[in-house]
């Protein structure tokens, strides 16, 4: 029986992977723009649950959430030819949402002034929060946050929950450092005076033991 | 360590610390933990990447044609203008709607200028009240009317079985159930009156007085006796008649004003050769003008006599008007101004009493709730069963509730309890039903 041998023409061929899950961020975006499905699949993954949290942070409970992550991600893969530094994806992706985070609730405030039909039912918070009072108060935390512009309630949000660094807060929303610090004191001050004003806020959280809540570090910090 | 003893006091809390707790329990409940990775939600990602385009364009073209209708039509809503408000000064508003005076001058004032005053004894309701007018209903009793002369202005008075329809005019009608009489007095403009006995309805002009008596079957239509006296009276030809006349009613302001306060009795130097004629509409210089809906001429004569003069020397009565007339023609400072002189000047009076009201209107109308609920709260310590009582407790409870305070919903139980047919019990039983 004669041996097999390779053909002296051939070469060594690596298949491509079935999934980027590897790939640092540079490769991701070169995937990316390169219209490598697996990039689409892999940036999902991976920025999808950030941007599902700053939406869910910022818009609360009763926003189309959904939808607008697929509108982030639209515009992301739309724009992520754009993008000078690969390096920086997170935080391009961050200004995208940042940027539909106030278009929506621009869009929001028109619709309710126009009288146009709108989702108004409250997502149950059931599935990520026991405690009745914990649930209430959250909901009325975001009914003060409603009266918050757009803008502001952007900035206090990534500033105060998502707890980015200032810097980082003025990229995302496009604004010079002053200002955002500016807009986060009055932000801050106002949502502190809304609150005090809620007696029933602050009921609820009277009812809520405090090791619940009070176990996180305290960041972000009083301006 | 019971749960009891992890709580701490509400009161040791400040807004900050609440606030801190608010941002830690949102950080710690929404998290991405909550994020639903279904491949459903990729797979809807994907086919909409390969058809944003023309969606995009669409969601343009759409908005586009949504602004073009939308923008006319918010153009024509926004241009349509509101009802009519109006407030009762000086008069209580019974069950039912009935408005009833207190004393004199008891006057029922619309946002458009418009007025009623009503005489002693005076019975009278408004209703079917809209953009363009209103009907009034005298019941009973004598009403001074004056309404601003505007395009398309639809006013009705109703008497008895009379209606007057008005146009923007001044007159005074008077209605007797026992004797079944109807008089108006028209003073300036004209209207057309119909009930019984003229089917076709009599138009009246200036000047003129109407006399209807059901029971005898009379009808006389004369001169206005009033306005021909004081037209006899007045020097004719004289280019400055009309100053006269309104230094003449000045005169009794001061006069009427030196009875009730000393400072200004003592003061007085003109009173003694100054005509009597109290009662009615025609009464007082700055009364007067503003009975007319001439706002302006009373603060235009305050300042040339000097603000300043006129709050630390003015009559109650002067103060009155004046505060009354800045906030119909919506100076505001100024409003405030003479109403803290009036309740400094005349602390004991109704007009400084009063003042705490429009003191919290105004701020409401200034966008500071939190003013305008102390100044009502104020109103209400001091006058518990004052004139505008329901009115203040009712601001307080809707500015309660559109801050989203719990204190609205004790505020609609008492309005509830003590006004269960005020104007506001509607909205306090919608404040109270979500509970």
């Amino acid at each position: 029986m004669k041996a097999h041998r390779p053909d002296s023409s051939s070469s060594v061929v690596f298949l491509p992977s079935a999934t980027l899950a590897g790939a640092d961020d540079p490769t991701l975006v070169k995937g990316l723009c390169e219209d490598d499905p697996r990039a689409t699949r892999e940036a999902w993954h991976r920025f999808g649950p950030m941007v599902h949290r700053l939406l869910l942070r910022t818009l609360g409970p009763e926003a189309d959430l959904e939808d607008l992550s697929q509108e982030v991600f639209i515009t992301f893969f739309d724009r992520v030819k754009t993008l000078r530094d690969p390096r920086t994806v997170t935080a391009f992706l961050m200004s995208i949402t940042a940027f539909k985070i106030r278009y929506y609730l621009r869009w929001r405030w028109l619709r309710r002034w126009l009288f146009l039909p709108g989702r108004t039912e409250p997502v149950d918070l059931r599935s990520v929060e026991q405690a009745p009072e914990a649930r209430e108060a959250l909901v009325r935390f975001f009914k003060v946050l409603d009266r918050l512009s757009p803008i502001d309630r952007t900035v206090f949000t990534l500033r105060y929950v998502e707890e980015l660094e200032l810097r980082e807060v003025a990229t995302a929303v496009d604004l010079s450092l002053a200002t955002t610090k500016r807009r986060l004191a009055r932000a801050w001050k106002r949502v502190s005076k809304l609150v005090s004003r809620d007696p029933a806020l602050a009921y609820l959280l009277s009812e809520l033991p405090d090791d619940d809540i009070d176990g996180g570090a305290k960041s972000g910090g009083t301006p | 360590m019971s749960r009891t003893a992890q709580l701490r006091p509400v009161e040791e809390r400040t807004a900050d610390e609440s606030l801190e707790r608010l941002l830690r329990l949102t950080r710690e409940t929404l998290t991405d933990g909550s994020w639903p990775a279904r491949e459903g939600e990729l797979r809807r990602l994907q086919d909409r990447l390969g058809t944003t385009r023309p969606r995009v364009r669409w969601s343009l073209v759409t908005a586009l044609s949504a602004l073009a209708v939308l923008l006319p039509a918010a153009w024509l809503i926004l241009k349509r203008p509101s009802a009519l408000t109006f407030e009762v000064i000086h008069g209580t508003v019974a069950a039912g709607g009935e408005i009833r005076p207190l004393d004199s001058g008891t006057r029922i004032q619309f946002s458009d200028g418009s007025q009623v005053v009503l005489d002693d004894g005076a019975r009278t309701q408004v209703r079917d009240l809209a953009a363009d007018g209103a009907r009034i209903v005298l019941t009973r009793g004598r009403a001074h009317t004056y309404f601003v002369p505007r395009p398309h202005a639809h006013w009705q008075v109703a008497a008895g079985p009379y209606v007057v329809q008005v146009i923007g005019t001044i007159f005074d009608v008077e209605w007797s159930e026992e004797n079944q009489a109807l008089d108006v007095w028209l003073h300036k403009g004209s209207v057309t009156v119909r009930g019984p006995l003229i089917d076709g309805g009599v138009v009246m002009t200036h000047g003129q007085h109407l006399l209807m008596r059901i029971r005898d079957n009379k009808i006389i239509l004369d001169r206005n006796a009033v306005d021909t006296a004081a037209g006899a009276a007045r020097p004719s030809g004289h280019a400055g008649s009309e100053e006269l006349a309104a230094a003449d009613e000045d005169a009794v302001d001061q006069e009427l004003d030196a009875r009730e306060d000393p400072a200004v009795s003592a003061s007085g130097g003109a009173l003694a050769t100054a005509p009597n004629r109290r009662g009615g509409m025609l009464e007082h210089g700055w009364s007067r003008h503003l009975a007319r809906g001439d706002f302006e001429a009373v603060v235009t004569a305050a300042e040339k006599r000097g603000i300043e003069n006129v709050l630390a020397r003015g009559s109650r009565r002067e103060l009155g008007a004046l505060a009354d007339a800045a906030r119909y023609t919506r100076r505001g400072a100024l409003a405030r101004r003479v109403l803290r002189a009036e309740q400094t000047r005349f602390p004991d009076s109704t007009e400084g009493r009063e003042a705490a009201y429009f003191l919290g209107y105004l701020a409401e109308d200034d966008g500071t709730p939190h003013k305008a609920v102390s100044w009502f709260e104020r109103y209400r310590r001091e006058n518990p069963s004052g004139t505008y009582g329901s009115q203040a407790l009712g601001h307080t409870m809707m500015i309660h509730a559109r801050e989203q305070s719990a204190d609205a919903e004790s505020d609609a139980r008492e309005y509830l309890r003590r006004y269960p047919n005020g104007s506001y019990a509607e909205a306090a039983r919608h404040i109270i039903k979500p509970q």
